[in-house]
């Protein structure tokens, strides 16, 4: 079974600082692979090990996809090739947008699985997965926790709310995967050394056929006003203090 | 000049990292330490994640990695809160038995590094020959084509764990005792080999040990190397475990700098944070100085040892810097931390104990000294 | 105010809520239901009219939602609602595709300005909040149960709209049921409680666990905890994490037990009216984030708090 999955680059977001205008100031925050993706990626190479099949990766997202370092961070993870759409405005482009992009490239790959991971890290929208399978229009399941491979099709497990349920999903497929389906490999000094020699094929904007309109616009990004906190600290737990905690909790009820 | 790590080697710290953070040490170490047991629960996770392989060539199923590449994860390691002496890529013992080994030694030996098993103690120091290597009394005797091994080694790191005993011996061949030295690799469950632990005050994680060696029966074959030449094979090796030792000086100073600088932004006395005080400041200003001098000179050697200029000078040179400057961080830390600092709680006072017998062990910081001070005058010449 | 509003829940209990939201920011307010399960509620909370996919159907929501899908394209309400649970989240993406727009998800807040729908949900990891405006086609929004819970009741009626059949769509999901199996995990609905405790990685031990459940229910409290208690240590199901890829709460109390207070867990909790903090290391970030806060051991406090509450 071959397999692709799909990341993003995202900034880390303990480095997001906020400006005096409550914007949000990216400039000192790393470039990471997303932490969701990473189990989309496991798993999408743990499948095609399992099968005898091939791993690809797949990003669609601005410059930072030509960093060196990423590539090999995201090759080092058990993917034999990484397609990716590079352009500038994939930097802002919405859920639906995105996803148009990346189904469009699909459509150049030999696939019969595609993983995608439960939410971007940086948006965390979870839409994305869902989105690419119905613009394919393939079977598409999200809150997957365990895939297996069968002739044709897949057996997965969808983690909902009160239920499990356990499907047979025809291929070729789209799936989101939970974070509790695999722990991620960590990548080894070898696996990071042949990541440098694995091939990496990009595609611009136009090559996989523009970018369409979104109808939903961004009107603005705004880090929330703190609630004010009393920051009461007791130094010690003697039984006054604990008192007056008590007294404390009490009251805000 | 470049002093940016490479790709590689910032994603392999980077997966480093990550084994740190999943496996959540802090507690554990401190467990360790306590009980004086050895962390095999974090030396497992290494393994796992290949960290052991590291410098073992590939036809032994390692990954070859140059020496500044194996010191940065060391460092980093440590920088992380690893204890030290537990450290699970063996370069100088690998390097060892590459170069002075025979095909079944060396399989034996890098099959145990692999696995993240200190392959073999060293046994150098006896209680009457310390830093006076020459005086060194423990005899190798050739008899009905067996050799005998009889003598008292001691500060014998890991001898309880460790497979082996690379053990330095007077051969009985030559008057001058730097031309009488053999190296004997021998199994540490041979009859005759009693080990006696010793009670230290700090690196609890690592046991230590007196061995004594009465009659053990090796073979021919055991011998390391070429007979008589065992002390100066010896002096190769100090200087590749000079480096190692000093990854782990920098690494430890690095670990308790970070926990140290980060408290004095958040301790407040009189009012304000004590980092607002000039006094913690210029302490957090010269232990920073410290560690880069520390990097920089260590980097420097192991670039050196990598691009086969002689390390002979600077490996003395880095060894007695960086333990003193790594004590000397260490010590302003846990004094920034106050009372809390001098508290099994905090790793700081670990790493105080765990640390000053880098000023000992591998090189007395006085012996240092001496092998660089005769160095550089001749070469001044 | 937009004309035209759909509302679509996957349980009955969702459309009471769904249903206000609607009639504040449209004329007209339809549900739409999947199976006839949902049908009573609708009209319960007076829906203008009730939509019906597969009302006879016993097959899968996946496969159902094509008549959705469809029935959106031909009648063009302006805004489609739905309450976000994993199942919706699927059928939101799956309804937005077909209309060529992204879904606005986790809405915590929804209004209208100058006929066109806006929405607040949260990004970069509870960093900032973004807001969306929907410049065309139909509003998909998803709405986030902190929004759900919130909305006010007052007003709604029951309606007498009769149900009407969408025309089934033969279009195949390509998935098939093989099995249906029940969650082992207690159900829990921590946005919904009023006071809550969080516990962080100070908790060790299934013991740790039970000192906490002592002040739990001295507060009546539901207990959470951190992404590494329910993922690395598994001492917790899943369903308790809070935080950005958990729940989102807005309790009278919140009260932080071990926990340093990073900030992908305590986004969850920051809508709080009091938050309160137990942690060993006054240092601990926390702390700063608190109303009230207590260092030491919390095996020694929780106890001791737990007896004070309940004398």
């Amino acid at each position: 079974m071959n397999t692709v999955a799909c990341y993003k680059v995202v900034p880390d977001a303990q480095d997001i600082d906020v400006n005096p205008d409550k914007t949000l100031n990216l400039d000192k925050a790393e470039m990471i692979l997303g932490e969701y993706d990473l189990v989309a990626i496991e798993e999408a190479a743990k499948l095609a090990e399992a099968t005898g099949g091939s791993a690809a990766l797949l990003s669609a997202g601005g410059e930072k996809l030509n960093d060196t370092k990423l590539v090999k961070a995201a090759l080092s993870r058990g993917a034999q090739e990484l397609y990716c759409v590079i352009d500038p405005v994939l930097d802002s482009s919405d859920a639906f947008q995105t996803a148009s992009v990346l189904a469009a490239a699909l459509g150049k790959i030999d696939y019969d699985l595609v993983v995608c991971g439960e939410g971007s890290g940086d948006l965390y929208a979870q839409q994305v997965g869902s989105l690419v399978g119905a613009l394919l229009g393939v079977p598409v399941v999200n809150a997957v926790s365990s895939i297996e491979a069968k002739d044709g099709a897949v057996v997965v497990e969808r983690t909902l709310e009160n239920e499990v349920e356990v499907l047979e999903v025809t291929l070729p497929a789209v799936v989101s995967v939970t974070t509790d389906i695999n722990l991620p490999r960590i990548p080894q000094l070898k696996d990071i050394l042949a990541a440098g020699k694995k091939p990496v094929v990009k595609w611009t904007l136009d090559e996989v056929g523009g970018l369409p309109e979104s109808p939903v616009e961004t009107v603005s990004v705004l880090a929330p006003e703190n609630i004010e906190r009393k920051h009461v600290v007791y130094e010690s737990a003697t039984d006054e203090n604990i008192g007056e905690l008590v007294t404390n909790i009490k009251a805000s009820w | 000049m470049d002093f940016k790590k490479t790709e590689e080697q910032e994603l392999l710290l980077e997966s480093l990292k990550t084994v740190m953070e999943r496996g959540d040490f802090e507690n554990y170490f401190k467990e360790c330490d306590k009980n004086h047991e050895y962390p095999q629960k974090a030396i497992d996770a290494l393994v796992e994640a290949g960290f052991s392989t590291l410098g073992i060539p590939e036809e032994f199923g390692g990954t070859p990695t140059d020496i500044l590449t194996q010191i940065m994860v060391a460092e980093e390691a440590h920088a992380l809160g690893y204890p030290s002496l537990v450290w699970i890529n063996f370069a100088t013992e690998v390097d060892d038995i590459l170069t002075f080994g025979n095909e079944e030694q060396q399989k034996a030996v890098l099959d145990y590094a692999l696995q993240g098993i200190k392959p073999f103690t060293l046994g150098f120091t006896e209680p009457q020959a310390g830093s006076d290597s020459a005086a060194m009394a423990t005899t190798a005797t050739k008899r009905d084509g067996k050799v005998y091994i009889n003598g008292n080694k001691t500060f014998n790191t890991s001898a309880d764990r460790a497979p082996f005993m690379l053990c330095v011996c007077r051969s009985g061949i030559n008057e001058n005792p730097y031309k009488d030295f053999s190296m004997y690799l021998f199994p540490m469950d041979r009859p005759g080999i009693t080990i006696e632990k010793l009670d230290k005050i700090g690196n609890n994680m690592c046991g230590t040990y007196e061995v004594h060696l009465n009659d053990v029966e090796c073979e021919e074959t055991d011998i390391v190397g070429v007979e008589g030449k065992g002390f100066y094979q010896l002096m190769k090796n100090f200087e590749v475990e000079r480096l190692t030792i000093c990854a782990a000086n920098v690494g430890m100073a690095r670990c308790a700098y970070d926990e140290a600088v980060k408290y004095a932004g958040v301790r407040e006395q009189f009012g304000k944070t004590i980092g607002s005080f000039q006094l913690i400041q210029e302490k957090i200003v010269d232990m920073k100085i410290k560690i880069e001098n520390m990097q920089n000179m260590l980097y420097k050697a192991a670039w050196k040892k990598m691009n086969g200029e002689s390390i002979q000078i600077d490996s003395s040179l880095v060894k007695r810097y960086t333990g003193q400057a790594a004590f000397e961080v260490i010590d302003d830390a846990m004094q920034i931390m106050g009372g809390i600092g001098y508290t099994h709680d905090c790793r700081i006072s670990r790493l105080w104990r765990d640390q000053r017998v880098y000023r000992i062990m591998a090189g007395t910081e006085e012996i240092m000294v001496h092998t660089a001070g005769r160095a550089l005058i001749k070469e001044a010449q | 105010m937009l004309n035209k509003v759909w509302v679509l829940g996957e349980t009955p209990e969702s459309y009471a809520a769904l249903i206000a939201v609607g009639r504040r920011i449209g004329e007209s307010v339809e549900a739409v239901c999947i199976g006839d399960a949902t049908v009573g509620a609708a009209q319960g909370a007076g829906a203008d009219a009730v939509l019906v996919a597969a009302s006879q159907g016993e097959g899968l929501v996946e496969d159902a939602v094509a008549a959705v899908i469809a029935a959106v394209g031909d009648r063009k309400p302006d805004a489609v609602l739905i309450a976000t649970t994993k199942r919706m989240r699927l059928v939101a993406a799956r309804i937005a595709a077909a209309q060529k727009t992204r879904v606005v998800n986790d809405a915590v807040r929804v209004w209208v300005e100058d006929g066109a729908l806006l929405a607040e949900h949260m990004v970069f990891g509870g960093s900032a909040y973004s807001v969306e405006k929907v410049n065309g086609g139909p509003a998909i929004v998803l709405l986030s149960d902190g929004l759900l819970l919130n909305e006010s009741l007052e007003g709604l009626s029951a309606s007498d709209a009769a149900p009407e059949e969408l025309p089934a769509v033969a279009a195949a999901s390509g998935i098939t049921l093989v099995e249906k199996k029940p969650r082992t995990i207690e159900s829990v609905n921590l946005a919904a409680a009023r006071r809550v405790i969080s516990v962080g990685r100070g908790i060790e031990s299934a013991e740790d666990l039970q000192i906490v459940d002592g002040l739990a229910q001295a507060l009546e409290a539901e207990t959470g905890c951190t992404r590494p208690i329910a993922e690395g240590l598994n001492l917790m199901s899943k369903e308790r994490y809070i935080g950005v890829s958990g729940v989102m709460l807005k309790p009278d109390l919140f009260v932080a037990v071990g926990l340093s207070g990073q900030v992908q867990h305590m986004v969850g909790a920051v809508g709080a009216k009091t938050i309160v903090a137990i942690n060993k290391d006054k240092n601990a970030p926390v702390f700063k984030q608190a109303d009230y806060g207590i260092v030491g051991d919390f095996r020694e406090i929780a106890p001791k708090l737990a007896a004070g509450l309940n004398a």
